[in-house]
């Protein structure tokens, strides 16, 4: 189970080690979703805050609550991490949701400024396209017990 | 559990048995692994033991065949052909289909002109898998509302539509119940009453009562179906709820409808018509010729 996103235009995608991200055509910005959990095992600022770099130091510079155009409610968040060099610094644009009793976020992570702020906007319309992909790994009904398909 | 097979060597492996033809392990065995976790489907299954058997390699891959076993529980079957090590060679394939959990019948034909009786020898030993689960609260089968998406609470399913959570519809269809565990005298009405009843605890109050229908699927259950609207004491809000029970003499079928906007509710009331016409019954036990082996190879 895992969120699905509108990819912003002309953004290409590759397979990463949690599913599918996005890669904005400078190849400055990416984007990622991660499974849903469920909530009481989610801590959603860990996951917009992971694989940070060791030792950065996290500035929340934005938290606001929006929603999905389905209506799945979602916290933005602006975050930057900055290293010990002044040129180590890497901004993050997520989104936290709240899927009935699973958590999730999207995730943008760019090092570059100029190339954050052009995407910002496409980043924001692409978290509020999120859905979530409920099909599990179990089958739920009797009619896939013979399906040949993973899922 | 599966019976012995009759002059086959069988050998206890720690999660079950495997056999041995009796012209030996070049001509044919047949794996067994009760009570696996995760269920799974089919396709996954079958991958997952074909790509982890060493030396096996897949050339065709034949259909998923279903069965049902003299249990009363749903099973699968399908033929793999491929070589080993090699050497031409069929596998043929049958799952039997617990609520959590599945077991495995595996054959490895590896003489030629023998692969039909192996093949048959592996449906039949996966008709006879006997698991004794019994009448319980388990999954029935019915087709899927297209488009919706399954949010799965253990054995009962919540169907959410495209839209949702702004479109505030939802099926809900329960795991059939065993009639002994629900009023049996009056089952439709008890059942309709206590989920028109749920209403008033979350704050609706009944407005009007359709008539309490009869009727009849293609699959031959009968039952009854009954519709509310409730409009919410404080504030807005307005719901329609239509809740069908169909029966047989086993068990009780439950599928609910919740919209909370009239206006789509012809729109999405046809999924839930969809679903209750689909629904088939849970299979009946049945008793197979030459039942009653003797299953010795579990008493060493």
């Amino acid at each position: 189970m895992r969120l699905a996103l509108d990819w912003p235009m002309s953004w290409t995608t590759r397979i990463g080690t949690d599913g599918p991200v996005g890669v904005s055509p400078c190849g400055k910005v990416e984007l990622s979703t991660s499974p849903l959990v469920a909530r009481a095992e989610f801590t959603p600022l860990a996951a917009i805050e992971r694989d940070a770099p060791p030792g950065a130091t996290r500035t929340y510079l934005q938290v606001f609550p929006h929603a999905t155009r389905d209506g799945w409610p979602m916290k933005v968040v602006a975050l930057q991490l900055a290293g010990s060099k002044p040129t180590h610094v890497e901004l993050r644009l997520g989104a936290a949701y709240e899927i009935v009793y699973y958590g999730a976020v999207a995730v943008a992570r760019s090092r570059d400024l100029d190339a954050y702020e052009q995407w910002r906007s496409e980043i924001l319309a692409a978290f509020t396209s999120a859905r979530p992909l409920l099909q599990p790994d179990e089958p739920v009904t009797i009619a896939e017990l013979w399906s040949m398909d993973d899922a | 559990m599966i019976p012995t097979l009759a002059g086959w060597a069988a050998e206890l492996l720690p999660r079950g048995v495997v056999f041995t033809h009796p012209d030996g392990p070049d001509v044919a065995r047949v794996f067994y692994a009760e009570r696996v976790r995760p269920l799974r489907r089919l396709g996954p299954l079958v991958r997952g033991i074909v790509a982890t058997t060493p030396g096996f390699v897949a050339t065709a891959w034949g259909a998923p065949e279903r069965l049902v076993t003299a249990d009363g529980e749903h099973a699968a079957a399908i033929t793999v052909i491929g070589t080993q090590h090699g050497r031409p060679a069929q596998r043929d394939f049958g799952f039997v289909f617990g609520d959590d959990f599945f077991s495995s019948i595996g054959g490895l034909c590896l003489r030629p002109g023998i692969e039909d009786e192996l093949g048959a020898v592996v449906r039949d030993l996966t008709r006879r898998d006997v698991h004794a689960l019994g009448v319980r609260r388990r999954r029935f089968e019915y087709a899927a509302p297209g488009g919706w998406q399954p949010l799965a609470q253990r054995l009962a399913v919540q169907w959410l539509p495209p839209g949702y959570p702004a479109n505030q519809s939802w099926l809900v269809v329960y795991p059939a119940n065993p009639i002994a565990i629900v009023d049996a005298a009056a089952t439709p009405l008890t059942v309709i009453d206590n989920a028109f009843a749920y209403l008033d605890e979350i704050g609706y109050a009944v407005e009007a009562k359709g008539e309490l229908e009869e009727f009849v699927v293609t699959t031959g259950l009968r039952g009854h179906r009954q519709r509310v609207r409730a409009r919410r004491r404080e504030g807005a809000g307005v719901l329609v709820l239509e809740v069908a029970i169909l029966c047989d003499a086993r068990y009780a079928y439950v599928v609910e409808f919740w919209c909370h906007d009239p206006v789509r509710w012809a729109e999405q009331h046809a999924a839930f018509e969809s679903v209750v016409a689909s629904i088939v019954p849970v299979p009946v036990p049945m008793r197979l010729a030459g039942s009653g082996q003797a299953f010795t190879h579990w008493m060493d």
